[in-house]
């Protein structure tokens, strides 16, 4: 990873909670 | 000059620390009080009021401090603006004056926050169960996912941008400035830590958020500042000795966030200071190249380097050679935080935004001791409240 590198926008699985429930967040992941 | 050019009468800050036996409307009414003697004028002589603060916002904030300094019955304008709140007070009284209701008005900034902590951090929660909330039905918090609103974070990664954008921009760049407003603040006696560091000391204090390590970050305190604003009709009925100390506000510029790509997700504090300091020139007619003094918002090291190059105290892209040639040390090319800055002067949040004028214009009335300029004939100031609201004024002194 470096200052300056293309990116594109993406969703990963944040947290799971004590009942099983996923939390889908936004990222950026290299291009 | 127009007739509704706005001048500094009085100007008064208390200095900036803890103060456990007094509380926050204790230290507005010793700057407000301090600031109307030092203009030769009394409560009885305000035609309106700005109040700034923040932590208690909605309290009423202006209606207090008249409690303890007096109630006159003239309007008091409670403001909150991140931390441009000072500012924000600064600019009611300046704007009623410019519309003609006010021909002279009291401004305020007061702050009490102790060891308030890292603002704007959560708690912790042992709960662990998702729900919806707020605005977008998030199940959790995206701090630090996508982005970051912690200030640390922030000022680090606009520092970073900044540096991956320009040569010549590093750590040791960043350290710089810090290790300057230490040496700084030891000669201003308001200033709430007065203790140099070296360089050696400033990068290897603990990392807070990189490039910013503890030395690099500002403190958390108490403080008030206060000023006297008059109309230019005004100040020519008043003696030859309040006419000569009086210092011209020459330009007074406010701006917010406009629509940027990246401020959607991290805030953009580059952009509309740059727009701020755009109109403050031209408003005054001032260059950058003429300032003899900038006190600017240098809540972290970051901060302040990539503002030489918002505010023009630079070539473009060229930051950080201007703090290797020791361009804004105070015996540098222009001068900036003289007063040793948020780093060490201290950041109560209201007081900033007054306390930074009352720096300048103690400077332009050859009155700040040990620290002053010489010469100094025009100076600027700068906040920026994260959200984001900035703030400029261009300062000028007196004819003689």
């Amino acid at each position: 990873v470096k200052v300056g590198m293309p990116v594109r926008l993406t969703t990963y699985v944040a947290g799971t909670d004590d009942e099983g429930t996923d939390a889908v967040a936004f990222a950026y992941e290299p291009a | 000059m127009a007739d509704n050019d706005v001048w500094i009468l009085g100007a008064a800050m208390t200095k900036f620390g803890r103060y456990r036996d007094k509380d926050v409307i204790d230290l507005a009414s010793d700057a407000s009080m301090a600031a109307l003697t030092d203009g030769g004028v009394t409560i009885q002589d305000m035609d309106v009021m700005g109040a700034g603060n923040l932590m208690e916002a909605s309290s009423g904030i202006g209606q207090r401090i008249q409690k303890q300094i007096g109630q006159t019955g003239i309007p008091v304008f409670n403001v909150a603006n991140a931390c441009a709140t000072g500012a924000t007070a600064i600019r009611c009284v300046y704007m009623a004056i410019k519309a003609g209701e006010a021909d002279m008005g009291l401004a305020v900034g007061c702050e009490q926050m102790g060891k308030a902590g890292l603002l704007g951090a959560s708690a912790r929660s042992d709960r662990n169960v998702y729900e919806p909330s707020g605005r977008y039905g998030a199940v959790m918090s995206v701090e630090g996912r996508l982005g970051t609103t912690l200030m640390p974070g922030v000022f680090a990664q606009a520092g970073i941008e900044y540096a991956g954008e320009h040569n010549g921009v590093g750590f040791e760049q960043f350290a710089k400035v810090a290790e300057k407003n230490h040496a700084h603040s030891t000669l201003n006696p308001l200033a709430q830590y007065q203790k140099q560091f070296s360089l050696d000391e400033v990068m290897g204090a603990e990392m807070m958020a990189y490039p910013n390590t503890l030395l690099m970050c500002c403190p958390t305190g108490d403080g008030a500042a206060a000023l006297v604003l008059v109309s230019e009709s005004r100040l020519a009925s008043l003696s030859d000795e309040q006419r000569r100390r009086a210092v011209k506000v020459s330009a007074s510029v406010m701006t917010s966030d406009p629509w940027t790509d990246g401020d959607q997700v991290q805030p953009d504090v580059n952009t509309l200071t740059r727009a701020a300091a755009d109109r403050a020139y031209e408003q005054s007619g001032v260059d950058p190249q003429d300032l003899d003094l900038v006190e600017l918002h240098d809540c972290f090291a970051t901060a302040e380097l990539i503002h030489y190059d918002n505010l023009r105290l630079c070539a473009p892209g060229e930051a950080g050679k201007f703090i290797d040639e020791r361009g804004p040390w105070r015996d540098g090319k222009t001068p900036v935080n003289v007063s040793g800055g948020l780093i060490s002067k201290g950041h109560p949040l209201g007081a900033t935004g007054v306390a930074n004028l009352y720096e300048v214009a103690t400077h332009l009335r050859g009155e700040a001791g040990d620290r002053q300029v010489d010469g100094a004939k025009v100076g600027l100031t700068h906040v920026i409240g994260l959200g984001s609201a900035c703030a400029i004024h261009v300062l000028e002194k007196a004819a003689a």
